[in-house]
């Protein structure tokens, strides 16, 4: 019986690793191009530099409060985390090597901020959050909701959805098989690309969202 | 012969110009300790300034502070990141303002820092060698600098956060006008006091939480 358990317990995982993220519905072709193009106003063009306060919300009700200060070019990605006393907590760059992985190297980090797992979820972070996905989307359509959103859909990787509404990007939200692991949503108008407010949220657990007010950008 | 009396009266005279010259209130610790005590409560807002190499403009933070003898203090900043740290009545607090709310910070903030905050009282009652955490040299004025105290740290591993701080000195006797906070390598945190006045009524509320 307990094989049989197992077994049936076995493919329930095998499916739910195989599942998909629901197709996206067709629209119509000449607005596909269109589209992409509004999607990518969900970030500024590079080179950049910005400045945002950060009001974290983190699991058993702490809270804390840092200045992220981030930059993006052809040198990669930079993100500085700084206590309000101004106090570097954390320097970190990642870059794209020749070989197409992201190589990130660690400048400054002091505890609590020097963890391994602390660099890599604060670099996806300001990543997802900051820099367009990598390449063309794999599909463009409506979502279940009704939304028009383009999707990326990397070979191994995570799907990124970025959903639009007629006021332009509202939304990202990435996914792993069917579950949502980050969502960031655009709130308020753009300036070149960069949004008053823009709300990051880990669901689960462990999870946690990250308010960031735009203070300054370059 | 006499050229070298004239030289004699000349050293004399300079002598007499320089005992003369009028004395500094921190030219030792015990008088900046007691030029620290004429201070009984003071209020300042501030500006502080953190270059980055990643930035062309200066990151500028503002805020107020308020102390008021033996213990009180608020260290606020108003702008851009709300935080309010306030010590009454030997107990310490850490607020962020979230919205139009102010939460309690409760993040595992970085230990170096407040054990900063915790010594701008001692330096408030110029009773700089009465820190565990520091080691403090003064340092007269010279070479560009202005007359100042120089903490350095004690522990090593606070060391590789806060290489050392400068308080520097304000005209006014026991009052600080600046303070600088070097980093290991090249960051340098300035505060600097505007608009101070001195020895004016605070109440309790502004060392108490908002509500």
């Amino acid at each position: 019986m307990s094989d049989v358990r197992t077994l049936a317990l076995a493919l329930v995982m095998l499916c739910v690793s195989c599942a998909h993220v629901p197709p996206l519905s067709p629209i119509p072709n000449g607005r596909q191009a269109d589209t992409v193009a509004r999607c990518r106003q969900a970030f500024p063009r590079q080179p950049w530099r910005a400045t945002h306060t950060i009001f974290a919300t983190l699991p058993f009700g702490h809270n804390g409060a840092l200045i992220g200060v981030t930059a993006a070019g052809p040198e990669g990605l930079h993100a500085i985390l700084l206590s309000a006393e101004g106090i570097t907590l954390y320097d970190g760059v990642q870059a794209v090597g020749a070989d197409g992985r992201a190589h990130l190297k660690v400048q400054r980090a002091v505890s609590p901020f020097d963890r391994p797992s602390f660099a890599a979820s604060l670099m996806a972070d300001v990543g997802n959050a900051f820099l367009p996905p990598r390449g063309e989307p794999s599909d463009v359509g409506r979502n279940a909701e009704g939304e028009i959103a383009c999707r990326w859909t990397p070979p191994g990787g995570e799907t990124t959805d970025i959903e639009l509404t007629a006021d332009g990007p509202i939304r990202l939200r990435t996914l792993r098989n069917l579950h949502l692991t980050r969502q960031i949503e655009f709130l308020g108008t753009p300036q070149e690309g960069f949004f008053p407010e823009v709300r990051l949220t880990v669901p689960g657990a462990g999870g946690y969202t990250l308010d960031m007010t735009l203070v300054d950008h370059e | 012969m006499g050229w070298r009396w004239l030289v004699a009266i000349g050293c004399v005279l300079a002598a007499g110009v320089a005992q003369a010259a009028p004395t500094v209130w921190y030219q030792d610790w015990d008088g900046i300790r007691k030029a620290a005590a004429t201070v009984k409560t003071l209020e300042t807002s501030f500006v502080q300034t953190r270059k980055l190499k990643i930035l062309t403009k200066p990151l500028v933070s503002r805020g107020v502070m308020a102390y008021r003898r033996p213990n009180d203090l608020r260290w606020e900043y108003q702008s851009p990141l709300a935080t309010l740290l306030l010590v009454h009545g030997g107990n310490v607090q850490r607020l962020i303002k979230h919205g139009n709310t102010w939460v309690p910070d409760s993040s595992a903030k970085l230990q170096a820092m407040k054990i900063v905050l915790g010594e701008i009282n001692l330096w408030l009652d110029g009773n700089f060698s009465a820190s565990r955490t520091f080691r403090p040299e003064l340092r007269p004025a010279g070479k560009g600098l202005p007359a100042h105290v120089e903490l350095l740290p004690l522990d090593p591993s606070l060391g590789k956060i806060i290489s050392r701080i400068a308080i520097i000195f304000g005209e006014r006797p026991g009052t600080v006008s600046a303070i600088d906070i070097f980093e290991e390598g090249e960051g340098v945190t300035h505060i600097a006091f505007e608009e101070p006045r001195f020895d004016m009524p605070i109440p309790d509320a502004r060392f108490e939480a908002p509500r």
